[in-house]
């Protein structure tokens, strides 16, 4: 006979083996809190009411500035809850840690697949993402107040909001987005190739857009449809001074964690659009060329450009990742688009190639 | 692990393969890496996970391109490295089918696996205990 060895507790850390009744047990007491506490904010986002719980009222602005809303949205909506909390807040203790166990993101992922958590371990800031699918209820669970990762000003909530859409076949996709007349191209490449610029340019053009840098996916009849998450846009110095921005966007502002000033589109006299019929895949890259050209590219190398940084930038749902960026490349045409040194000629050519497509 | 002529091979664990009109994008899941492969490698990966004969293979693709042959021991060696095949124990030999001899003869690119490294440097250190602490993930501690 062989005696199976006893399950760790919480108090020794977080392992594979207990990781799951944790989450139930994280997101029970979130729950507990929820019930006591009212709403900080409601946000309106596509197909989902966010209530957000939360004594910081700093990350409720956050949120609330940041996200893009849109209230006359009409069509099935769902309810979410999220408590934004820290030690010693709303009751709770310190976050628990990562046990003597190594961790192995795959590994964590799987032991996860099946069930309605899903869970992300912050190990720098030792702090927990825990979501119920089943119940739409969400925890950041952070050391202190505004110990959140560097990136989530530019993005709050977006991990719970990568869980909540793919368990509803959308995705949250690293690209940037320009488009006329609702038809849109999604830009799709590793940082630095130009994505957040074209975006930038365009819109300062007269292109629409729904973002530049992570966007909502949604399978539709025809063609996906784009939406608009964050209201967030993002440029360096350099970017800025290329597009004539930087006296006015660079004055008052800091730069974020990756040397990025961010800003929102009304600061350059136009608003996101609530949603673009994709079309098309463009890769740009900086070509050293005057004028910008766009040329066809093969699918694989569309896949190359897109799925790498939206599978691993994101917690969890690597394989239902997979599956849909393939279906999304076979699906559109794929383009390269060499971007030239000549202000304003991508804007110009983007836009004629959006009016070519069919 | 080396590949062996006689031995049948499946996709490693937590790899996930794309065939894009004959070209396949391979992602590993667990480490980051992620690979282009050339039309003529992405037909002879093609086959090994379809059990074919590898010593047949290669004979198939050398007959269409005779340079193929000095090619494939270092492709074959790349995709074992990377673990993108393993051995399959229970498979048995199949032989070769008729679209897989096409697109061989089709297949006159060089054998070719271009591997991308700039996801798997952050995400294969274990971030707690192989981290320095002072400078956080993905910094590694000194060995």
């Amino acid at each position: 006979m062989t005696l199976a060895a006893p399950a760790p507790t919480i108090d020794d850390g977080i392992t594979l083996r207990n990781l799951l009744p944790f989450a139930a047990s994280a997101i029970e007491q979130a729950e507990k809190v929820m019930r006591r506490i009212a709403p900080a904010a409601r946000l309106s986002l596509h197909g989902v009411d966010v209530s957000l719980y939360s004594q910081d009222p700093g990350y409720v602005a956050l949120a609330s500035e940041r996200l893009w809303q849109n209230g006359n949205e009409t069509g099935r909506r769902e309810a979410c809850r999220i408590l934004v909390t820290s030690t010693g807040v709303d009751g709770l203790m310190t976050p628990p840690q990562w046990g003597p166990e190594e961790f192995h993101s795959r590994r964590f992922e799987k032991a996860l697949e099946g069930s309605p958590f899903r869970a992300e371990f912050d190990h720098d800031r030792k702090s927990w993402h825990i979501f119920d699918l089943s119940r739409n209820i969400g925890l950041l669970w952070m050391q202190s107040a505004q110990a959140f990762a560097p990136w989530e000003p530019g993005s709050p909530l977006r991990v719970f909001l990568h869980w909540f859409y793919s368990a509803r076949g959308m995705r949250l996709t690293h690209a940037g987005t320009l488009g006329r007349n609702g038809k849109g191209a999604l830009l799709i490449g590793r940082g630095g190739s130009g994505k957040s610029g074209t975006v930038v340019d365009g819109m300062m053009h007269g292109l629409q857009s729904v973002g530049d840098d992570y966007v909502l996916l949604e399978p539709t009849d025809g063609f996906p449809t784009a939406r608009p998450v964050f209201r967030t846009l993002k440029q360096n110095a350099d970017g800025l001074r290329r597009l004539g921005l930087l006296e006015t966007i660079g004055v008052g502002r800091k730069e974020n964690w990756q040397g990025k000033y961010e800003f929102f589109s009304e600061d350059l006299g136009v608003r996101m659009t609530p949603s673009l019929s994709i079309r098309a895949l463009l890769v740009p890259h900086v070509a050293g060329t005057q004028h910008t050209g766009v040329t066809s590219i093969s699918q694989a190398k569309a896949m190359l450009a897109l799925a790498p940084s939206g599978l691993f930038q994101m917690p969890g749902e690597r394989d239902s990742g997979v599956a849909r960026f393939a279906a999304l490349v076979r699906s559109l045409p794929c383009f390269g688009l060499a971007l030239g040194s000549q202000s304003g000629d991508a804007s110009r050519v983007i836009g004629d190639f959006l009016d070519a497509l069919p | 692990m080396v590949l062996n002529l006689s031995g049948r091979y499946k996709l490693g664990t937590d790899v996930s393969c794309e065939n894009f009109d004959g070209e396949y994008v391979v992602l590993n899941l667990a480490t980051g890496h992620y690979f282009s492969v050339s039309r003529s490698g992405s037909t002879l990966l093609d086959g090994l996970v379809r059990g074919f004969d590898f010593a047949e293979m290669i004979e198939t693709l050398a007959a269409a391109r005779p340079a193929m042959r000095d090619e494939i021991g270092a492709f074959a060696a790349q995709i074992a490295g990377y673990a993108i095949v393993i051995p399959d124990l229970e498979a048995s030999a199949q032989p070769l089918a008729a679209d897989w001899i096409r697109a061989a003869h089709e297949a006159s690119d060089p054998m070719l696996l271009e591997v991308f490294d700039d996801i798997a440097d952050l995400i294969t250190a274990d971030p707690i205990h192989d981290t320095d602490e002072a400078a956080g993930w993905p910094i590694k501690k000194e060995a």
